[in-house]
């Protein structure tokens, strides 16, 4: 049985792409059968996975569609696991902006028109990064490997790479309230409730996995 | 076209995609400064923008933009 010494924690490449598109549509999706970018864009799941390709190729920093953002787990040269951070507006651009600027470029004027209507409604969803802090976006465990400790481990390297240059972090991850494991499990490595965002309005579930959306945060302090 | 008169075609797009009426819109604003303006919104923003002044944004001109000044800025440049 493999343990975490086992695994390898390094930088991804494009030939990682693969993996980084299975984890983001695992994480939109959030445990529901809801792919937000189906059901607010009208794509197909095939069409969305092909301009998330186009868009992680672009190499752009800064959001969770940033190849830079994310470390990999590696088992026997096989990619298991998968967590994209990065600092918040480190170049002064949001990472919605940066995310949003992706989306507008890549995706068919056909997704614009049909996201018109329902972006009222995701937006009452929305909770905004805050400005350099680490912000956990996307994570990611191959079925077969959960439980072995790789989301601490890949956190681990993400805080150590953050904290080289700071005394103090600030440490954000935003989860939908669906996904009761994963509240728990972050809870239970020093995050806390920092916000919670509900929504009444019945479309929501239409296009999102829950309509309840946890901001939980962890504070870093160096020691040195 | 001066930038004024950007800043004037500019506004109801804003105040009507971050469906806010009120909204001022100036060269150093910014998505951190307005809470509706999420990755969506500003999806839709910059679809109605390249819509309203018949342009078409380069990848590389979108990630220069930090604020409305900046985007006023770009815009002149293309029309």
């Amino acid at each position: 049985m493999k343990d975490e010494s086992d695994f390898i924690i390094r930088n991804v490449s494009l030939a990682d792409i693969d993996i980084i598109i299975e984890a983001i549509i695992a994480a939109e999706k959030s445990g529901s059968d809801v792919l937000s970018y189906m059901a607010v864009f009208g794509l197909t799941e095939e069409q969305t996975k092909e301009y998330l390709k186009e868009m992680l190729e672009e190499e752009i920093d800064g959001c969770e569609l940033s190849l830079s953002s994310y470390l990999i787990a590696e088992s026997n040269n096989e990619p298991v696991a998968v967590m994209a951070a990065w600092i918040e507006g480190e170049e002064d651009v949001p990472s919605s902006t940066i995310k949003g600027n992706l989306l507008s470029y890549f995706l068919p004027r056909e997704s614009m028109i049909k996201a018109i209507e329902k972006s009222p409604v995701i937006s009452e969803m929305a909770i905004e990064y805050i400005s350099n802090t680490l912000c956990i976006g996307i994570v990611y465990v191959k079925e077969n490997f959960r439980r072995k400790g790789l989301v601490l481990k890949l956190l681990n390297e993400h805080i150590n790479r953050a904290m080289a240059d700071k005394k103090d972090l600030d440490i954000f991850i935003q989860v939908f309230g669906n996904n009761i494991a994963a509240i728990n499990a972050y809870k239970k490595l020093g995050f806390k409730e920092w916000k919670v965002v509900r929504s009444d309005n019945k479309q929501v579930m239409k296009y999102l996995p829950s309509n309840i959306k946890y901001f939980l945060k962890k504070n870093i302090k160096s020691n040195s | 076209m001066d930038r004024k008169e950007i800043i004037e075609k500019l506004t109801p797009v804003f105040r009507n995609i971050l469906n806010n009426q009120s909204l001022l819109i100036t060269d150093e604003l910014t998505a951190n400064d307005v809470d509706s303006w999420d990755s969506l919104s500003h999806m839709l923003l910059i679809t109605e923008i390249e819509n309203t002044f018949s342009i078409k944004f380069k990848l590389r001109e979108l990630n220069k933009m930090k604020n409305i000044g900046a985007l006023v800025e770009i815009i002149q440049s293309k029309i």
